[in-house]
This record gives C-alpha cells, structure tokens and sequence, in this order.
C-alpha cells in the first residue's frame, strides 16, 4: 500500500519535471526579442561565413533581428540599426568576425563571450577597431583611428627596443608581442603598462608614463595582435617571415647626419633624454660628448650588458657603421650651459638619477641597476673615505649608470657640488671618535683552486641568500634589500676594487646597505671568499 | 513444493486501484511529455545549406523584360515592366535545377519543358515551377522566400 | 490461455473482419495486461520477453529498503538513461576535432533542450559512478559476495571498470580544455605501467599524443565497444543473481519462507526506485548546467591539470610516486578487489550489514574506501596550481 502510494506522489512528481522541462526551452530570450521586432514565428537566424579562414557560424540576428532594418536606428539593444559598415554586408561577413563573442550560443551571456566556453571576448565600441587587423594591414583604413593611433604609439615608443615583434620590432629582451592580444586580457595589458610589476614582479620594463587616451589607443593596437592575420596565405607569411629573419641593418654614412637619422629611427628618445625631448625613463645623453669615448658608445649599442652587465637597455638593431655614426652625434650635439650653483647643478646633472629630495629616487631610479645611490644615506657615506664620493663623480663608477663629470664640471665644481650634497642631503657629519679600520695586507697565501673551492663552500652557505647562487645579485631576499645586494659578477665594478677593499667589505660590512659583518669568519675563510668573489669577475 | 499464496481480496481495494489509476495516468502523462521533448530535440531548426529567405539584389540592377536566374539558390526573379516575380527552378519530377531557356524553363535531366510562367510544356514533369513570394527588404533589396509558395502570377509591384 | 473464439454471426456466413481487432490483440498479447490471479502474475513476469530475466517469485527480504538500498537497480536504471540520452546526443555530435566543440555549442543553443539533453547525460555519468561503487560497498559490507556468489562479485568488478571507461572515454568527447587535459594527464598514467604500459597508451589513443585518432578510438569505445560489453555484463550479473538463488541471506534463515510474488511487490518497488532516480537527475539537469571550457588548445595546459575527479585519488598519489601512484595502487587494489571473495573462507555474515564474524575485512574495505576518499577529496579540492596545496577558499 504505501508503495502505491510512493509510486503515485514519484509519478505526478514525475509529471511536475516533465512539464518543467518542457517550458524551459532556452528559447525565451530570443524569441522574445523577435517578436517584439514584430516577428510572429520566430525562428534562429543564421548566417554560414566561409572565406575567411575557418567556417563560422552566426545567430547574433536571432536576438539582434532589427540590425539592418533602418527604422530601428533609434532602438534599444538588441533591437537597433547597425550603423553603416561600408563594403562589409552582414551576409558575407556575419558579425563574429569584426565583434568577436561565441556566434552559435542564443543566450546573451554565452554569445557575448562571458561565459566559461568563452574563446574571444566581444569587441565593442573602440576596442572592436582591434579587430580590423585580421583582414587589415597598416596603414589601416579609415574607421580604424584607434587602432592607428595605438600603431602609431607603439612606433614611436621605445616599444620595438625590446619586444619583438613581426615586422615592427626586433627586441629580444622582453616577451614577445606576436600573439599578445590572443594571450592576455585586457586588464593584463593595461595593468602591465601601468605598472609592468604588477604581473611579474622581476619584470625589468620601465613604467612608461602616457597620457590615458594614449595608452587606451596602444591597448587597441596590442589586442590587433593575434598573430597571422586570415589576410596573409601561408605562402605570404612564409615569405615575410624569411625576408624578416634575413635582413641586416643598412650601413651608413659615418658621420653626424646619419647618426642623428639612425637615432631617431631608434627612438632613443623614448628612454633618454637629448636636448628638449625626453623619455624620462633612462639617462640623460646631453653630455655624452664629455663622459664617454664614441668607442665606448659604441661597445654600448652593441650590447648595453658588456659596460652595465645589469643594463636593462636593449641591444638595439644596428649596423656597426650606425653605431659609430651614433656615437659621432652625440659628440657634435648642442649642449646648453650649465648653471653655476651648486642647487642648479644638482638639479640640472644629477636629480634625474639620484632625485631632487637625493633619495635616489630619480626619474630613472626605476629601470637602474645598480639603482642609484641614495645621498641621504648618512650612515653610508660616513663610513666611506671622504675621497671616494668625489672620485665617484669625477671618475664616474664602472659596471654602474654613473659616468664621470671630470671634464663636464672640473674638479673645483665637482668639489663645490659634494660639498653642496653633503650638507643638503647627507646632513649628519662623521662621528670623529669613529674609527675607520684599515684593509689589512693579504695574510693567507696566495689564491689557488684550492682556496676558491673552500671560498665557493663558504659562499653557498652564507651569501646565496643576498647574492644569489651564481653571485649575480639576484637572491631570494634581493628584491626586499635597498641598495640590492651587489652583482659580484659585475666585471667593470669589481675589477675596480682592489682585494684588500673586498676583505674589509666582507670582514667589516657596508654600513648603510643590508651587507653585515663577516668578523666571526676565521680570516683564513674571509681571503678564501675573497679569492672566490674574484673569481667570479675574471675577464673569461 | 513451494505454496502459492491464494488470491486474496487485498483490503483498500478501491484506494489501491484508484492510487493506481492515478500513477498510471501520470506516468502516461509524464511519458508523452518527455516523448514531446525528445522529438523537438530532433527536429533540425538551423539548415546547413544556403539560407532560405535569398537576397536578389537591388531593385535597379534588374530592367524591365528581364529574367535572372540565381543558380545557387536556385531562383529566377523575372522582372515586367513595373512589377516582379519569383519563380523557384527546382524541377517538380525529381528535383534537378532547370535553366533558362529562350522563352521558358528547360529542365537537364530528364527533358522537362516548362513556358515562361513555370508551366508544364513537355517531359516527365508532374505539376508547374512554383511562384515564390518576392519582397523587399528595409534596405531595398529584393529577397525571395524560396520556401513560400504563391498562387500563379502574383506580383509585387516595382516602386518607381 | 485459449484463443478467442471465433463467433457464428446468427443466420448466415461469419464477418472475419469484425473479429480481426481481438485477433490481433489476442496474437501480441498471450495473457492479460493486468494479471487477475496469482497464476496470471507470475506469467507477467516469467513468461515476458522484457521481464523474463526476473524472478516470478522474491523473498520478502529483498523487498526491504535497507537490504540493498535500491542501489544496484539505481545503476542500473543510469544506464538505462545514459544509453538513451546518449542515443539523443549521438544525432548531434560529430567525433572530429574540428567539429566537436562546434557541435557543443550547437546543442547549447541551436538544438531544442539540447542542454537538458546534455546535462541530465552529464550527472548520470556521474551518479552511475557513484552508484556502482556504492553498491559494491554494500555488497561487501552485507557479505553478498562470498560462496556461492563469488563469481557475480567478479563480474561486478567487471563492470564496475567498464563503467569508469565509459565514463573516462566519454569524459573526451566535449573537446575542450577540461576533457583534452584530463585525457592527457589521465593517459600519461599509463605510461607507467611496465612493459606494455606504451603499447597501451598508444593503441588507446591511435597516436603518441591526444589528437583527432584519439577522439575516434574514444567515441567508438564510447558508443559502440564499451556498451555491449556493459550490457552483456549486466545480463550476467543479473542473471547469476537468480542462479545463486537470488540475494544473499543469513545463514539458519529457511528457504522459502516469506516469498512473495514479484508482480506486484517487487517491480513496484523497482518503480519507485527507478521513478525517484529519474526524478532526482531530471531535476539536477534542470538546475545545474554541465560544464564547457573553451576549445582544446594543446599549446595552453590550464594550471592544475586534472584528470576526471574518480582519478584524482590516482593523480595525487602520482604527484608523490609514479610508480606507486600509477602501477602499483591501481594494480594491487585491483587484485585484492577480484580476490577478495575467495580470500574469505571462512563461513558466515553473510546477509547482514557490518557482521561481526566479517569485522576486519570490512574493516579494510571501509579504510580502503575512505583513503579513496580522502585522496580524491585532497585532490579536487586542495590542490591549486603547480599543483601545490591551496586552501579551498
């Protein structure tokens, strides 16, 4: 009896399901918006595009019925006029390909690509000119003036230095850009420009300061960026590609004319400063002319990393006769005068570095490493010889950004600017009752594998925290250390010091940086680390 | 040897047996409805071909006098003066499309012979071309329902 | 039962055709519908084509909820639905990879209730795994699977493995990035198996990778293999049901007291069971979308890569020891679930829930269970990417 009766109340349950399932079609979406166009047997609207890469299919007209009907211009979505699109009639091109989404779904969440199926998100408003790279190749038509404009930033950003990119740019040093706009978001690549830490916290790319519009204008462009566009046939891209990879920078003229060409062409500006125009982001090439020789300059644009080993310049795409001609402009550029104070020269030589509060948060601290040194480290400096900071600025410091002022300000100015610096950002004077001790002279015999062996044991337990396993600065605690723990591979920089500075470095700290004193090693193992350091800077 | 119980008057008869009757109805019920929907799922509501409802182009590109045959949809859109029409070009025996022919329709494949107005002239074919109902699009194109079916000689007529 | 006969019109020659309704009926059906004695009931059953596999007569036991709890008869109607949706499902799918996805997102939306269609085939994939390894569990837990019936116990196993391949091979058919990672990942565990381990993975997927071979092998496994196995398995099992003299019972109960018919007593409580099966799944398709993750994209794993969630255990201990995790285990629990009748000689508990008599080997089955659990848990829940634990929040 009670089965029957279970049976009964499962059974109208049943009924109850069945019913349920059978009103909840899906369908209501759709066809309600049909009929509200005026449509009294609603069906799916479909449109088959073929011709343009994989076959695609479109339903957007199910809900979207009103689209080329004119008398629908002043609609609500999604009963609305489609503005004029020109040569690009909805039968032959559906609407997936310019607007993006998911074409088959009839529901709005799933067909405007918010869903968890979602393979392209829908492009709407500027961001849809995106879309007009799959069959466009600049110069873009008219119609496409975000999309032209963010090319246009792109060119003339520093962007092409250091990403690659097929056709545009050949930088190797940050990621690839070919396929950029199929891989990320949009959130991505905005918050990527805004801040390039936010995404991957060792990112070396400098924080490119643009106007909003700009940089909404460049996001259009990267979101173009989806690789092999559907106009190029394989044998098209085969052959660009190739013509790509083969080409060689042209040579030049050796002289200023054409080194002011090639630098334009390189955008330097976009980084540096020359004269008037200034990117903001790297060193100041106004007096190039006096710190550095046109063969160092040289070396430098060939590979920025073999002067500043933790450079993030790129190496650009130069011939070696451009380069020259390069250095050659930068001798002949106009240099304005320099100011006579002490304030003004600080201001106009060394703030963009070292910052106007001389908290060496300047300008280009961000995208320096070495970072520029913070003169308001008393504690550092009145732990250093008085001598050394005046030979810093006149000698500048190898394997570093700084470049020597000798011949820019004379030592009498130079003199004149540290004490100046001193009293306006050190502030604290030495503790005369502190006394400094001397570098010892070398007790321990002289270096052989044996002692660089005991050096490199000694290294992997006490220093790899800082220095990083291979010793180039990059341990785990690196990042949370301001001054960051120095690259001991820094050929340039340590082949500046002599060992017995290397020993009291290690025997006595750096007070004022997070390298604390060795004093507990036996002085044995301090030399056996100090033949270990050298070691790692030999000239190979 | 097993006992079967006897049959037995089992009390609540008539409840049990209107439980019953009620289950049994409601499966039944539950059964059709559930069919329904299984049938629904197997009616196609997209086609794969070319679409139904053919765009025939603008109304200028058409002159008086003339007849355009739309092979892949399978049309002819015939234009008189100020008034036009459709006919569909798939022959009545066994589906082959017929082409123009000086002052009507020939059919490929087996001979069939129509006149201009989709009449029946000669051949194995059982029954006329049918007239489909041509209309205008918002935009001022033509566009032929090639699965609407029209009475002969129904026309639309050519704004000027 | 005698065939109508036929009637004399008065005063003149018959009308053959005003009896050809009760010929034909009489000719398709040999008995009434509706069984008016107790004769007519058990010929509803034995002497039916659809029913015939079933007992006439069951004892009264079996009838009770808490002997088997329904749970074999759920497996079994899941199958039922599974083979039918899948039918439904089959006049939409196509096994290419350059159609599949499309195709997924047609029954989304182009096909009337495909997404009902697809849901409700989706959650009873799911509860017939859950399902048969419930009823295995009590199977071992009421000691149902010992002398004579060690065989069944055998064939169950069978079965149970068939179901986690339909369900693995199914589980590839959606081709995207959920079903083509947990393929990848799920099929790399082959690779473990020593000697034939690569042959195997290899003639799975038709290939050395996951690509268009694979999804053919899979659908046909899926459709066509793995369901006539299944099916043919499930007439064995039921029908070594009844030659071992239906379910199992305590030792010193007499035979034949407390039979009953099975019409009515037995199939309506299969009817309730099987209506309130249906009812839960329609409802859970009803509710709950399965999921869709866009297209398969071998250049782009997700991060974790997770195989279907009754091989997560698996995985997770694969992440520890390959060779453990992927040889081993499944080989040793295999093993021990095939021997683990014929380990247990000893007489008794049969028939009743947690025996005493059978403490430790359902002792090792519960923690054996439970571990599974407990794996699988950790491994859906608790671990993120790099596969490195997260908390679930």
């Amino acid at each position: 009896m009670r089965v029957s009766v279970w049976i009964c109340v499962l059974s109208l349950a049943l009924v109850a399901l069945a019913v349920a399932v059978w009103r909840h079609t899906g369908d209501a979406e759709w066809q309600g918006w049909q009929r509200a166009y005026g449509c009294d047997a609603p069906e799916i609207a479909q449109d088959i595009v073929r011709g343009f890469g994989a076959e695609r299919v479109d339903r957007c007209r199910s809900c979207h019925a009103a689209v080329e009907d004119p008398a629908w211009v002043d609609g609500t979505q999604p009963l609305r006029t489609h503005p004029p699109i020109g040569p690009h009639p909805l039968a032959e091109f559906g609407c997936t390909i310019c607007h993006g989404g998911d074409g088959r779904a009839l529901t709005t969440r799933a067909a405007h690509g918010q869903d968890a199926s979602a393979q392209e998100p829908m492009l709407l408003g500027r961001l849809l000119e995106a879309n007009c790279a799959r069959c466009h190749d600049a110069p873009y038509p008219t119609g496409a003036d975000h999309l032209r404009r963010g090319r246009e930033r792109f060119e003339q950003g520093a962007c092409a230095g250091c990403h690659g990119l097929r056709g545009l740019a050949r930088g190797t040093l940050g990621p690839a850009l070919d396929e950029v706009g199929r891989r990320r978001t949009l959130t991505y690549l905005r918050e990527s420009i805004v801040d390039p830490r936010a995404n991957d916290p060792s990112s070396r790319m400098p924080a490119f300061a643009m106007p909003d519009p700009d940089r909404e204008d460049l996001l259009v462009f990267l979101t173009s960026l989806r690789g092999p566009g559907i106009h190029e046939d394989p044998v098209t891209q085969r052959r660009r590609a190739r013509a790509w990879r083969d080409a060689q920078p042209a040579e030049v003229a050796m002289d200023a004319a054409s080194g002011q060409r090639a630098f334009e062409t390189g955008r330097c500006v976009a980084c540096h400063r020359l004269g008037e125009l200034d990117g903001r982001v790297a060193p100041d090439l106004s007096h190039t002319a006096l710190q550095r020789a046109p063969r160092w300059i040289a070396e430098h644009l060939a590979d920025p990393r073999a002067h500043v080993p933790d450079s993030a310049m790129p190496s650009l795409w130069l011939s070696a006769s451009e380069r020259a001609a390069i250095a050659i402009y930068l001798e002949t550029a106009p240099r304005a005068e320099l100011p006579a104070s002490p304030p003004e020269t600080y201001g106009a030589l060394c703030a963009r570095c070292h910052g106007p509060q001389g908290d060496g948060l300047g300008l280009g601290a961000g995208a320096l490493l070495p970072r520029p040194r913070a003169l308001t480290n008393a504690r550092f400096f009145n732990h250093q010889p008085e001598e050394r900071p005046i030979a810093s600025i006149l000698e500048g410091v190898p394997g570093t950004a700084m470049p020597p002022f000798e011949k820019v300000l004379g030592r009498e100015r130079a003199q004149a600017l540290w004490t100046w610096i001193r009293a306006t950002f050190v502030r604290e004077a030495r503790n005369p009752r502190v006394s400094r001790l001397a570098a010892p002279e070398r007790t321990a015999p002289p270096p052989d594998e044996a002692s660089i062996a005991r050096g490199a044991d000694t290294f992997a337990v006490r220093c790899v925290l800082c220095h990083g396993r291979r010793g180039d600065g990059r341990g785990p605690a690196a990042l949370d250390l301001l001054p960051r723990p120095r690259n001991l591979r820094n050929i340039s920089f340590l082949t500046n010091l002599s060992d017995a500075r290397l020993f009291a470095s290690v025997s006595w700290g750096i007070v004022g940086t997070g390298m604390p004193p060795w004093e507990s090693l036996p002085v044995a193992t301090r030399w056996d680390l100090v033949d270990f350091v050298r070691s790692l800077s030999r000239r190979p | 040897m097993a006992v079967i119980a006897p049959t037995r008057v089992a009390p609540n008869a008539g409840r049990r047996r209107a439980l019953a009757l009620v289950s049994t109805g409601a499966l039944a019920l539950a059964g059709l409805i559930f069919g329904a929907v299984g049938l629904r799922f197997g009616l196609p509501r997209v086609s794969w071909g070319p679409p139904s409802r053919v765009l025939a182009g603008r109304e200028e590109a058409i002159g008086p006098g003339a007849r355009v045959a739309l092979g892949e949809a399978s049309v002819a859109l015939w234009r008189v003066e100020d008034r036009v029409a459709a006919l569909g070009l798939v022959c009545t025996h066994l589906g082959c499309t017929v082409a123009l022919s000086d002052d009507g329709f020939a059919c490929p494949c087996h001979g069939s012979l129509f006149d201009g107005r989709g009449r029946v002239l000669d051949g194995p074919a059982p029954a006329g071309l049918p007239w489909l109902r041509v209309s205008r699009t918002p935009a001022g194109e033509w566009e032929v329902d090639t699965r609407a079916v029209v009475p002969e000689d129904t026309w639309l007529e050519v704004r000027s | 039962m005698s065939l109508p006969q036929a009637r004399e019109p008065e005063g003149g020659r018959s009308a053959p055709w005003r009896e050809l309704p009760a010929r034909i009926w009489a000719s398709v059906f040999r008995s009434p519908i509706v069984p008016r004695d107790d004769l007519g009931r058990m010929q509803a059953v034995g002497a039916n084509f659809f029913f015939h596999l079933h007992a006439s007569r069951v004892q009264g036991r079996s009838l009770r909820v808490a002997t088997t709890l329904g749970l074999g008869l759920a497996t079994l109607v899941l199958f039922a639905l599974l083979c039918s949706t899948g039918i439904m499902l089959m006049f939409v799918y196509v096994p290419a990879p350059e159609q599949a996805f499309g195709r997924m997102l047609d029954l989304r939306g182009a096909v009337a209730y495909g997404p009902f269609v697809r849901n409700l085939h989706r959650w009873s994939a799911h509860g017939m795994v859950v399902a048969a390894i419930a009823h295995m569990a009590r199977v071992f837990l009421t000691g149902s699977h010992k002398k004579p019936r060690e065989f069944n116990w055998v064939v169950g196993v069978g079965l149970l493995l068939l179901t986690l391949a339909l369900s693995f091979t199914g589980y590839l058919l959606p081709w995207d990035q959920l079903a083509y990672w947990a393929i990848v990942v799920g099929t790399s565990m082959a690779n473990y198996i020593p000697g034939i381990g690569q042959d195997l993975r290899r003639a799975l997927l038709g290939d050395e990778a996951v690509g268009p071979e694979a999804l053919l092998r899979f659908y046909v496994l899926h459709v066509a293999l793995l369901p006539v196995l299944t099916a043919t398995l499930v007439g064995l099992h039921l029908w070594r049901v009844r030659r071992d003299g239906g379910l199992a019972r305590p030792r010193g109960e007499p035979v034949g007291a407390d039979v009953v018919l099975a019409w009515p007593h037995a199939l309506s409580r299969e009817l309730a069971v099987a209506l309130g099966v249906l009812l839960v799944l329609g409802a859970t398709a009803l509710a709950w979308d399965a999921p869709l993750e866009p297209h398969a994209d071998p250049n782009h794993p997700p991060n974790p890569a997770k195989s279907p969630w009754y091989f997560l255990g698996l995985q997770e201990l694969v992440s520890h020891s390959a060779f453990v995790g992927g040889v081993a285990v499944p080989a040793v629990t295999l093993l021990l679930m095939l021997a683990a009748p014929y380990l247990e000689r000893s007489p008794g508990g049969e028939g009743e829930w947690l025996g005493r008599k059978r403490w430790l080997p359902n002792a090792i089955f519960v923690a054996a269970l439970g571990a599974f659990a407990v794996l699988t848990l950790v491994g859906s829940t608790l671990r993120g990417a790099n596969w490195a634990f997260v908390m679930p929040w």
